[in-house]
């Protein structure tokens, strides 16, 4: 197999497969009737996606060098590598969480999803640490988490849709800022977010008495960590023109949802609900990197030779 | 009685001028290096860099340098004994012709700037293999990882400028860059850029004046 395919095969589809398959699990089966199942499935699957890309890249042991001392690994810790072991702690978080959420009483069931929530953020604020790291980053970094689920939380019944778009973007930044590893898992990210609001729609279709897809509980933490995180790691490591702030503004697309709310509310399905809330998003999302891709050519041409009233007397 | 005198004071003389050799002999040499001392260097940016050499695709060989390189050498200049080195790198100083291609060597793929914002050299020992010809034994920090590599340096000249005398080294090493965690592109994608990294560290530096 060519190189360059074998190497999409195995960080980008073989993980977007593996996770529309264990997203499948709950919801085109008769788990779809399961409110428990119907969030559990998918957000492990989307952070699997990324673990699985990760560790076919880098192998696991990036993975656990973050927190441990391995036999005859003297490679060096390095920082992004956290993004694999935190997308690990989600598969496991995402798990209490539901655990939790299906023990409590229904009032009690969304102070569960906030507490989750700021867990997540203290731990991002606290663990993830990338170079130049400080009081004020960490800050922003744990405020991103919480800010981001605030966004993918108006996705509603579209946070799969929308989160496709939001992680196509992350790699896209990231490839354009040269950060070719975090653009192909956040691509696996993306695929896999796909395939889930596929087989989510086709469950949904053919299952009686299907539950709902929700942002909230476990996907809603799972999608907000990861863009957050990914999207400061990209920022951190940028190589290109973009500004910083619209790196600040890629995990809260998910929430320009909003823009079409009274045509969802009218909407005469939930499949039309979902419609516009993705279209809503996805306009964020074109502009935001419409406005990349202009910001960094911009730079380029004002940094290179095609301005430089002097480049003839090199030789040209 | 005057030939006992005399020959009293010449056994005196003879004495105290034994018992003071050793001192003499040990006093610091003012003003003249002496010509097996061990000069020592220190490398000018502007003339020294490093030039690195890895196969594209399997097909041809891409060229990139690292400019400015500091550090120091010390040397005797008659040759007499090995230099010993210590260089160092800023990964921020790569140069490719392309600017869209250092920035992709500086991140996390390839030396991770962000994290490992320098190349070190420090070598151990040397073995002469000619005239001003040695192979030099070192560790070289790269990436956070550390490795000893043998680089055959040669003493490619000493010269006259304007602010001094000044010695050039020229040193070739080979370094599998996946042993310094810097994987991407050999196995995924597979082939894309090799692992064999042919190094080319040419430097020049100038001798510290002798103290008056």
């Amino acid at each position: 197999m060519d190189g360059v395919i074998g190497y999409i095969v195995s960080v980008v589809v073989i993980p977007a497969l593996l996770a529309a398959m264990v997203a499948s699990i709950a919801l085109v089966t008769p788990l779809r009737r399961r409110a428990w199942a119907v969030e559990l499935a998918p957000a492990i699957a989307l952070a699997v996606a990324f673990l699985v890309s990760f560790t076919n890249e880098l192998g696991w042991t990036a993975v656990w060098r973050q927190v441990m001392r391995i036999e005859g690994d003297d490679l060096p810790f390095e920082r992004w590598h956290r993004l694999g072991f935190a997308a690990l702690v989600l598969v496991v978080l995402s798990m209490v969480v539901t655990a939790a959420r299906s023990a409590v009483p229904k009032g009690g069931v969304h102070i569960v999803s906030i507490a989750s929530l700021v867990v997540a953020s203290g731990l991002a604020g606290i663990f993830v640490q990338f170079p130049q790291a400080s009081l004020a980053s960490q800050c922003g970094l744990g405020g991103l988490v919480l800010a981001a689920a605030a966004a993918a939380a108006l996705a509603g019944s579209a946070l799969y849709w929308v989160t496709w778009g939001a992680f196509g973007i992350v790699a896209a930044m990231a490839q354009i800022g040269g950060f070719a590893s975090l653009a192909v898992m956040c691509g696996a990210v993306s695929v896999a977010s796909l395939l889930v609001a596929l087989v989510a729609a086709l469950g949904g279709k053919y299952t009686r008495d299907a539950q709902p897809i929700e942002a909230s509980g476990a996907p809603l933490l799972v999608v907000a960590a990861m863009l957050a995180l990914t999207a400061r790691c990209g920022d951190v490591w940028d190589q290109s023109q973009t500004p910083d702030w619209l790196w600040w503004v890629v995990p809260l697309v998910p929430g320009f949802a909003l823009i079409f709310t009274p045509q969802a509310l009218r909407a005469p399905s939930i499949a039309a609900a979902t419609f516009w809330r993705t279209f809503g998003a996805a306009l964020a999302g074109v502009a935001v990197l419409g406005a990349a891709i202009a910001m960094d050519a911009s730079g380029s041409a004002a940094d290179g030779d095609e301005e430089d009233p002097y480049a003839d007397m090199y030789g040209g | 009685m005057t030939a006992m005198r005399n020959t009293l004071l010449c056994a005196a003389l003879v004495v105290l001028s034994v018992s003071l050799a050793p001192m003499i002999a040990t006093a610091p040499v003012p003003a003249r290096q002496s010509a097996t001392e061990a000069s020592a260097i220190t490398f000018d940016p502007v003339h020294s860099m490093a030039i690195f050499r890895v196969q594209h695709l399997g097909a041809g060989y891409f060229y990139g340098r690292f400019n400015e390189l500091t550090g120091t050498a010390t040397w005797p200049l008659d040759d007499s004994a090995a230099p010993a080195f210590d260089v160092t790198a800023e990964v921020k100083k790569v140069d490719t012709g392309s600017e869209k291609l250092d920035g992709n060597l500086q991140g996390p793929s390839f030396f991770n700037e962000a994290e490992f914002p320098t190349i070190r050299f420090k070598s151990k020992s040397a073995e002469r293999i000619g005239e001003r010809h040695w192979k030099v034994k070192g560790d070289l920090t790269l990436r956070g990882v550390t490795r000893e590599i043998e680089a055959d340096c040669t003493v490619t000249g000493i010269g006259k400028g304007p602010t001094g005398q000044k010695v050039g080294f020229e040193c070739m090493f080979t370094i599998m860059r996946a042993d310094y965690g810097m994987k991407w592109g050999i196995d995924a994608p597979k082939g894309a850029l090799g692992n064999e990294v042919r190094m080319t560290i040419a430097l020049e530096g100038d001798v510290a004046k002798a103290k008056e």
